[in-house]
């Protein structure tokens, strides 16, 4: 698929280059525009489809590997900013990466936040639209 | 191999006895040795055939061609649309840039081969349809060619990349609903953000198709007007009256597609920007779908050195690793 986007791409700079060769009345860069054009709108339809077929239709979720690095990572702090104010939570991020530690543990040890209340605020699942 | 005498205007040509272009044909051959034979499209060349049919009626309907020679015009055109006639255009792109030796391509064949159908030999006697005269009128390749190739981007553009697009878009679209509750995490600059869903990240792709198939088909109309009936320069010298509209339609009805005579034929000669609008929307839909397969080649990296959020199809046996697959598909199908 990126190898024929890069084609189209190319063949978008030589279709420009052959538009701007009209003198007159008559263009005369004719059967190279025509060529890319046809081969772009071919490659890109047949593409499509080759990677529906082969590889888009298959995709399935990993959810062991989504849920590692989901709950592993330190932006998950983001909740909190709303909660104890963005210095506090960037501290609290900072010292979990400094510390190989996790956001809870450091959370607690900092003294911004309970065990109980940081469970209750960091819920990745309610992170992914606006406030309730 | 055995040849005939073909004749035009600077003389005489000897062409392949198996063949049934003629002199121009073969000049052209022999003056553009440049990549490989044959490289002009045979849409462009089908295309071709559907606005000579076209003609041909519509002369015939205006009263400046006479029935028969219609019908054997469109015998031939026919046998070209069925692909019969594929290893009789020889030609390649890199001729002149006004098409005009592809249009004598065509011409030639399709007098040649009336001649043939009309029961005498090639190359003996008056012919039987002239390719100037007859398969010409009321044409000249400053018309016919930006014609052909309207006809077959046209062609092109709505039964292979709308279709096939659309295809991969629908699908995208279906994934984004299975996945709307998997929460994983987001990046921005490639580093770790906050989250989002499987889903949500889904619809973004299919919303780049969306507004790529909607720019792919606001060109469509530009794509839709022919030159046909401007003859040399845009002024339609040497056409009847009515033959620009009337030939548009047949080519509507032939082809089953919304085509019209263009506006102003003098743009439709002298410049192609309907060919760079439609280019430009397939330049878009190329930047957005080497998005995607970025997006899916990265997230489906690994197994276990790479990023591994969703696990793709493992298509090539003849990788012996399970990683090698993983690698080569992307490669080859993103």
């Amino acid at each position: 698929m990126t190898m024929v986007c890069a084609q189209v791409m190319g063949n978008d700079v030589a279709v420009s280059v052959g538009g701007t060769q009209g003198h007159y009345e008559l263009n005369v860069f004719k059967p190279m525009m025509a060529a890319n054009i046809l081969q772009s709108a071919e490659l890109l339809g047949d593409a499509c489809v080759s990677f529906e077929v082969n590889c888009a239709a298959g995709i399935e979720p990993n959810y062991d590997v989504i849920k590692e690095l989901l709950n592993n990572s330190l932006m998950l702090v983001t909740a909190l900013n709303t909660k104890i104010g963005y210095y506090k939570a960037a501290e609290i991020a900072n010292t979990a990466h400094k510390n190989g530690t996790t956001l809870k543990e450091e959370a607690i040890n900092l003294g911004y936040v309970s065990a109980e209340d940081y469970d209750e605020w960091v819920k990745p699942e309610d992170m992914v639209g606006s406030l309730k | 191999m055995s040849f005939r005498i073909e004749k035009d205007t600077m003389g005489q040509v000897e062409v392949p006895s198996d063949k049934y272009w003629g002199a121009q044909t073969e000049r052209s051959r022999n003056n553009f040795k440049i990549g490989p034979s044959a490289s002009m499209p045979l849409d462009v060349v089908y295309g071709f055939a559907y606005l000579k049919k076209a003609a041909a009626y519509a002369n015939c309907e205006l009263g400046v061609l006479a029935e028969d020679k219609r019908n054997l015009i469109a015998q031939v055109c026919e046998e070209i649309l069925e692909g019969k006639l594929d290893d009789q255009f020889p030609l390649v792109i890199w001729q002149t840039g006004s098409g005009t030796q592809s249009n004598m391509n065509v011409n030639e064949v399709i007098a040649n081969r009336a001649h043939e159908i009309a029961g005498k030999k090639i190359g003996e006697g008056e012919k039987t349809i002239q390719p100037n005269d007859d398969v010409n009128k009321s044409q000249s390749s400053n018309d016919t060619f930006p014609t052909g190739m309207h006809i077959a981007a046209y062609k092109k553009i709505v039964q292979n990349t709308i279709p096939g697009v659309t295809k991969l878009r629908d699908t995208l679209n279906k994934k984004s609903k299975d996945f709307a509750k998997v929460v994983k995490i987001g990046r921005t600059h490639l580093m770790d953000a906050t989250p989002l869903t499987l889903g949500q990240e889904f619809s973004g792709y299919v919303s780049q198709l969306d507004h790529g198939l909607k720019a792919l088909n606001n060109t469509l109309d530009h794509l839709s007007e022919l030159a046909l009936g401007g003859t040399a320069v845009g002024t339609g010298m040497n056409t009847p009256k009515g033959y620009d509209v009337l030939v548009a339609k047949y080519i509507a009805e032939f082809t089953g597609l919304p085509f019209r005579t263009a506006d102003n034929k003098f743009e439709a000669l002298a410049a192609h920007d309907a060919i760079v609008e439609s280019h430009g929307a397939l330049k878009q839909l190329a930047v957005s779908l080497n998005k995607i397969a970025n997006d899916v080649r990265m997230m489906a990296s690994g197994p276990r050195s790479g990023i591994g959020e969703i696990i793709i199809p493992a298509n090539e046996p003849r990788q012996f690793y399970y990683a090698k697959v993983k690698l080569i598909q992307p490669s080859v199908k993103l």
